[in-house]
């Protein structure tokens, strides 16, 4: 029992974290990640990487289920904490730690055969990580016949959906796969799901949609200054092309603006070096770059996001960042392989735009 | 020459190539510290290996809904066995634990076999992503292995034989690397490719969240990801006697030779990888077809055509 417990012990003390968070907790998100990094504790990837599942603001009734999906996806030992503030971070952090560490409460969160416990009353595929409760893809079923919903006969173990025939962009007919991207993958904006067909990683149909967008409850969702988003949206696309230092450095700077109230010229000097770095690198315009439509879009999009950030942090007000459109960005996606598809969310970076608040927004740039 | 290293070396070599794995962790953490901007103590990054190594021992292993776990486990245990096996073949000094008379050869099959293991493990995964980077594996596998082959064999006709410890004897004079720098640096490239690791990262990558790994939970995931940072190690330590000399060198004794060059070589590569970003698929089978493999032949060719005027083949 206490070897047990030792094991435990040491194998809390450099947990892999996953954060999840809604529409508009970018701010406090920004702190827990802020947080997890002064720590060094990794960020997980997947629910399967993970052991601490730190769940961020206040979930509405459809980013709900599919928390609890990921939930079931965690291998114990594991545990979860629910932020609201800023001043709960480090206690829940901590408090993380120690269930994680106290074999008792992890014997009751274990499962049996480490299944998560299948079929609740979403859609089929709740349990992946990237699946969550949505049922308007039978839309896109009608021209296979087949049918994906639980009650139908097609249905696989687990409740997963069988895969649709399609023609391909070279006019083979190949299995096509119905998937829902986000709202919990590495790099991803906040409470954003898009609804793919994808056929081998083409992506053939998309529509993207924010989670519990027609809340009333909430008011403004708290966004980022213009240069600590620019400094956040430079990291995603530079973690996704898979430059680790740049994007922690990013990373830093961005949680620099919003939290540390440091000297800015120190700032402005490394943004400026950040941006002469991934200026000059060879390698990252050569993968960046092809005849591909979006790929130099991507490129040029951030310089134009570490340009911003160094203009607004010098103070001269630069640019505010062109808000994309949800249609615009399916638009653009389709006909995308996987890989380019998570660099064009990434540059894009839309947020949550109601149709009210919109002209607001435009005047309120800062 | 030709003799063996004695049996006991059998049970010795994991033990080895696991402690210069750890080493080569341990290096990682403190270099992705150093590029991240937030350096990492050594006394902690020394340590990581054995943390994560712990923590994923005590973790649940997770079965994939509706997967193939015969395929997933194959594949996962295919991985750090490969590595192994091909490690049979590294002279470790001057002696290797097996010395095969198609050593290189045999070398080469022992890391084909990395491309089943990681394709099942994304296949047997049952998720879209895992097989995204499943894919991925198979692309980038086509992409290295011609390059690969070409600077295997290019090391084989400079010392006319696929015995490792010949080619380690042909270098008394002249490390290989000096006649042959293109078929040295398609070699290191294709390691890193093999290993699936640094820039050639993709199938695992962060943008498929963990790629073929992406449903590997507890011991599972410790079995993928230790076979694949000792398939890096493994294939890296090759680059010593094809290419660095093997064993020979002045002063130090021969397995001293081989440690520090064995670690020189992979702190260069580890220096190297946080230096750059990953290289996309797409890219680089281009680059690999249409520059690597043609400037791999053209130094094969060159080789062959220097041993046939130092009086011919045997």
């Amino acid at each position: 029992m206490d070897l047990r417990n030792a094991l435990l012990r040491a194998a809390a003390a450099r947990p892999h974290v996953l954060v999840v968070g809604g529409v508009g907790t970018d701010r406090l998100r920004a702190r827990v990640e802020q947080e997890i990094a002064r720590r060094r504790w990794p960020v997980a990837t997947a629910p399967a990487d993970a052991d601490v599942l730190v769940v961020v603001g206040r979930p509405g009734p459809e980013l709900d289920p599919v928390i609890d999906g990921v939930w079931a996806a965690v291998p114990v030992p594991r545990s979860r904490a629910q932020i609201t503030g800023e001043d709960e971070i480090a206690s829940a952090l901590e408090a993380a730690v120690r269930t994680l560490s106290d074999l008792t409460a992890q014997h009751a969160l274990a499962l049996r055969d480490g299944l998560p416990t299948a079929h609740t009353d979403t859609s089929p595929g709740e349990q992946d990580q990237h699946a969550d409760g949505h049922d308007e893809q039978t839309g896109h079923d009608e021209h296979s016949g087949s049918h994906h919903h639980q009650e139908g006969g097609m249905e696989l173990p687990g409740g997963l959906a069988m895969a649709d025939l399609g023609e391909d962009r070279d006019g083979l007919v190949l299995d096509q796969l119905h998937v829902a991207l986000g709202p919990v993958l590495p790099e991803w904006p906040s409470g954003l799901v898009v609804d793919v067909v994808l056929q081998g990683d083409v992506i053939q149909e998309a529509r993207s949609r924010f989670l519990d967008l027609d809340l009333d409850d909430r008011d403004a969702p708290e966004c980022l200054p213009d240069a600590a988003r620019a400094l956040d949206s430079a990291a995603r696309v530079l973690a996704l092309v898979g430059w680790d230092g740049p994007a922690a450095r990013a990373r830093g700077l961005r949680d620099a603006l919003l939290f540390d109230r440091v000297d800015g010229s120190r700032v402005l000097e490394e943004v400026d070096d950040l941006r002469r770095r991934v200026r000059r690198s060879r390698l990252l315009r050569w993968m960046l770059r092809s005849a591909e439509a979006g790929r130099s879009e991507v490129l040029e999009t951030l310089h134009d996001k570490l340009l911003s950030a160094r203009c607004a942090v010098a103070g001269a007000g630069g640019a505010a960042p062109v808000a994309v459109d949800l249609p615009a960005l399916d638009s653009r996606l389709v006909g995308a392989e996987f890989a380019a598809a998570r660099l064009i969310v990434a540059v894009a970076d839309p947020q949550p735009q109601p149709t009210l608040t919109r002209p607001a927004d435009r005047g309120g740039a800062s | 020459m030709s003799a063996v290293l004695p049996l006991g070396w059998a049970v010795l070599l994991p033990v080895l190539l696991l402690a210069v794995t750890w080493a080569v962790v341990a290096a990682d953490v403190l270099a992705a510290g150093r590029a991240g901007g937030r350096p990492v103590p050594w006394t902690v990054a020394a340590l990581t290996p054995a943390r994560e190594a712990l923590r994923l021992l005590v973790g649940q292993r997770r079965r994939a809904v509706g997967g193939d776990e015969l395929l997933r486990g194959i594949g996962g245990a295919v991985l750090p066995l490969a590595a192994l096996l091909a490690a049979v073949v590294l002279p470790l000094g001057l002696r290797p634990v097996a010395d095969l008379g198609v050593g290189i050869v045999w070398f080469n099959a022992m890391e084909v076999f990395a491309w089943a293991a990681v394709w099942l493990v994304g296949w047997g995964s049952n998720s879209t992503l895992s097989l995204i980077g499943g894919y991925r594996f198979v692309a980038q596998g086509l992409a290295w292995e011609l390059p690969h082959m070409f600077a295997l064999i290019t090391a084989a006709v400079g010392a006319q034989s696929l015995r490792v410890t010949d080619v380690v004897a042909a270098q008394q004079g002249l490390w290989f690397v000096v006649i042959m720098p293109v078929a040295f640096v398609a070699f290191l490239l294709s390691v890193a490719a093999m290993a699936f690791w640094g820039p050639f990262g993709a199938p695992v990558g962060r943008d498929v969240a963990g790629g073929a790994a992406a449903e590997l939970g507890g011991v599972d995931r410790l079995v993928f990801v230790t076979g694949r940072w000792l398939l890096l190690v493994a294939a890296a330590a090759m680059a010593v006697p094809l290419f660095l000399g093997g064993g020979h060198g002045p002063w130090l004794p021969a397995w001293a030779w081989v440690l520090v060059k064995t670690l020189a070589v992979l702190a260069a590569v580890v220096a190297l990888r946080h230096r750059l970003p990953t290289i996309r698929m797409e890219r680089w089978t281009e680059f690999s077809l249409v520059v690597l493999t043609p400037a791999t032949i053209a130094q094969a060719l060159v080789v062959t055509l220097v041993a046939l005027g130092e009086g011919g083949l045997r």
